[in-house]
């Protein structure tokens, strides 16, 4: 039988009773964390279904083989962000991605009709320009874009040097600024 | 577009989550702890105790001992004084002549 906690539990808590088949604890991390694993999930893999595949395969590790996560080692979304980057990242060298779905959202207050079709096509320009881009760049910009992550979790995440990391998202953001130039927008 | 343009437009296209997770996926992972069992590789022997595991171990080496013994008794590797290796069972074995009755 669990204990209840009586504040509100941390992730790390949750995550060390997940190793006692704690089912509750297993859910309230799937309820704060499924969105963003999405999220990351689909703009590395840049189609919804297979992103949403990629998320119930990190959940699958997280349920079958929670003794993966060391406490002591890292805070749980460096860990769970890391799982996610990795199943991405295979997911995207066995498929070749046809329909662009990387799940970006439109600005709000766009006043005119022109500027929200500038948008959309700037949108649709930078999910093609993020496909050309090699996958660990894509994932290392995906990543700095994640408010709760701090450059060195992202570092960790990817399993690099935060010099590293730095890297990569300069030449990202270098290879999406002239794709889109190149596109004219 | 300049590059801070563009780095402030990356910014409100980038930071935003994805559209929440569809109903569907988020039953789909939280029924995993039902679906899916838990990923203990099997080992055979945590089946039995350890002088069980030790008693059989020894009695196949003991059989393959006795194997490479008897064995090594004959040139060919096969005991030829072997009943079995004689004609008395029909069909078994053909000694010379024998064939002809089947040709």
């Amino acid at each position: 039988m669990h204990q209840p906690l009586m504040h509100e539990p941390t992730c790390e808590e949750l995550a060390s009773r997940v190793v006692q088949r704690d089912r509750t604890a297993y859910a309230l991390l799937v309820q704060r964390h499924l969105g963003r694993v999405v999220t990351i999930a689909q703009r590395i893999v840049l189609r919804r279904a297979e992103a949403e595949d990629v998320a119930q395969d990190v959940f699958i590790k997280l349920w079958q083989q929670p003794q993966a996560y060391l406490p002591h080692k890292a805070k749980f979304t460096t860990w769970l962000y890391r799982v996610t980057v990795n199943r991405a990242l295979d997911t995207v060298r066995k498929v070749r991605t046809t329909a662009l779905d990387p799940g970006f959202d439109m600005p709000d207050g766009l006043p005119s009709a022109q500027e929200k079709m500038e948008s959309q096509q700037r949108q649709q320009a930078l999910a093609r320009a993020m496909q050309d881009l090699p996958p660990r760049q894509r994932a290392a910009l995906v990543l700095s874009y994640q408010d709760e992550l701090s450059d060195v979790q992202a570092a960790e995440s990817l399993g690099i040097s935060v010099k590293a990391y730095e890297s990569l998202l300069v030449r990202g953001r270098k290879a999406l600024r002239e794709a889109l130039i190149h596109d004219g927008l | 577009m300049t590059g801070s343009e563009f780095d402030r437009w990356l910014d409100t296209v980038m930071r935003p989550p994805a559209a929440a997770p569809s109903r569907d996926l988020l039953e789909r992972v939280l029924a995993i702890p039902h679906t899916h069992v838990d990923d203990s590789r099997f080992d055979f022997f945590s089946l039995f105790n350890g002088w069980q595991t030790a008693l059989a171990g020894g009695a196949i080496c003991a059989s393959l001992l006795a194997g490479l013994i008897v064995g090594g008794a004959s040139p060919t590797g096969m005991a030829t004084d072997d009943p079995l290796w004689e004609t008395d069972i029909p069909g078994l074995t053909y000694s010379p002549g024998e064939l002809e009755d089947w040709s």
